[in-house]
C-alpha cells in the first residue's frame, strides 16, 4: 500500500470538493460575466448598475 | 378578469405598439380580449384600422356623460378596443383625468361588466398619474416596455417601483426593438438578462421594419407581414402573457 492515501487532504482540494458538491449554475455565471463585460464598456450603464445595486448578485456564491 | 397594464420605461419605447399587438395576439389565441387606450396620444386605434379623423372614444364619451361601451369597436382582425378619443370642444385630457380622480372605482366597476376571463390590455401613458390608482391595483400583470437603450435601462427600476407602489402585484419587463446586430443592443440585453431576472419576459421583440410599415398601413403585423419576425415575436408574447396571467390567477 502506498503512502499516498496517508497524505493529509490539502485545504484547496477540500474547497474544490465542497464546490463540486454544490455546483454553481453555469448559465447564470456566464450571464453575470456577460453583464459585467457589458457594463465595463458603457460608463453610464455601469453607473446606473452600481446606483441600483444590480451588479451585486453573484450566482451560486 | 385578467388586466394587463402595458407601460413604458419612457416615451417612444413602443408601449402602444406592444399593447395593440399583445391584444391582437391574444385574440388570435381565441382569448376574449379588450384593448383600452388611456393615452391621450390616441394612437392605439390607428394600429387597429380606425380612421385618423374619427375622434370618438373613452374621454369624449365619459366627459359627455355617455356609456363607455358605446365607444367600443372591433378591428378587422377581431380585436375589441376602446380608443382614448378626443375630449369634447373646450375640454382636454386634464379634464378626463380630473373626472377619473373623482371616481376612484370607475375602472374596477367597469371590469365587472365584462365576460369573466376577458383579457383587458391597457395602453397606459407615462407621466399622468390618474390612471395608475385605478388600473394597477386591478392588474394581473404590469408589463413595462423597455427599448434597448441606456434611458430604459436607467428608468426600469424606477418605473417598476412606481407600479408596485400603486398596487401592481406582478411586474415584468419586455425588451422591444432589439437588433442583435447592434453592439449596444446586445450589451443592454445581457445586462437586463442578468440584472432583471426573474422579471424579464423570456420573449424579446426584435426590431423589424414591418412594425413601422404595418402602422403606416393601419394594420398590425399579423395582417401586414404574418410570416415576419415581429409577428412571430408578438405571437410568442401573447402565449407567454396568457400562461403567466393564468398562472398568477391560479396562485391567487
Amino acid at each position: 500500500m502506498s503512502d499516498l492515501f496517508e497524505l493529509p487532504v490539502r485545504s484547496d482540494i477540500a474547497s474544490l470538493h465542497a464546490q463540486l458538491s454544490s455546483p454553481r449554475p453555469y448559465q447564470e455565471i456566464r450571464q453575470a460575466q456577460a453583464a459585467r463585460e457589458a457594463a465595463r464598456r458603457w460608463p453610464l450603464l455601469a453607473e446606473v448598475r452600481r446606483a441600483e445595486g444590480r451588479g451585486d448578485k453573484e450566482p451560486g456564491r | 378578469m385578467k388586466v394587463v397594464a402595458v407601460l413604458g420605461a419612457g416615451g417612444g419605447v413602443g408601449t402602444t405598439t406592444v399593447a395593440a399587438h399583445l391584444a391582437a395576439a391574444l385574440v388570435a389565441k381565441q382569448r376574449h380580449t379588450l384593448a383600452l387606450d388611456f393615452s391621450p396620444g390616441n394612437l392605439l386605434r390607428l394600429h387597429l384600422g380606425m380612421e385618423w379623423a374619427d375622434e370618438t372614444g373613452l374621454a369624449p364619451q365619459l366627459l359627455s356623460g355617455k356609456p363607455w361601451h358605446e365607444a367600443a369597436y372591433r378591428s378587422g382582425g377581431g380585436v375589441d378596443f376602446i380608443p382614448f378619443g378626443r375630449p369634447p370642444q373646450g375640454q382636454s385630457a386634464a379634464d378626463f383625468w380630473a373626472w377619473l380622480r373623482k371616481r376612484p372605482n370607475w375602472f374596477a366597476r367597469r371590469l365587472l361588466q365584462l365576460h369573466a376571463g376577458t383579457f383587458v390590455v391597457c395602453d397606459c401613458p407615462s407621466g399622468e398619474e390618474a390612471w395608475r390608482g385605478q388600473i394597477l391595483p386591478s392588474s394581473s400583470l404590469a408589463l413595462i416596455v423597455l427599448a434597448p437603450d441606456a434611458a430604459s435601462y436607467a428608468r426600469a427600476g424606477e418605473v417598476a417601483r412606481g407600479a408596485a407602489a400603486n398596487g401592481a402585484r406582478e411586474v415584468a419587463f419586455l425588451l422591444n426593438g432589439f437588433d442583435p446586430v447592434r453592439h449596444l443592443d446586445r450589451d443592454i440585453a445581457s445586462l437586463l438578462r442578468h440584472d432583471l431576472q426573474p422579471s424579464l419576459a423570456p420573449v424579446v421583440i426584435h426590431r423589424d421594419e414591418a412594425v413601422r410599415e404595418a402602422f403606416a398601413a393601419s394594420q398590425t403585423v399579423f395582417d401586414y407581414a404574418p410570416a415576419g419576425r415581429a409577428a412571430f415575436d408578438f405571437a410568442a408574447l401573447g402565449s407567454w402573457v396568457s400562461v403567466r396571467v393564468n398562472r398568477e390567477a391560479r396562485v391567487a
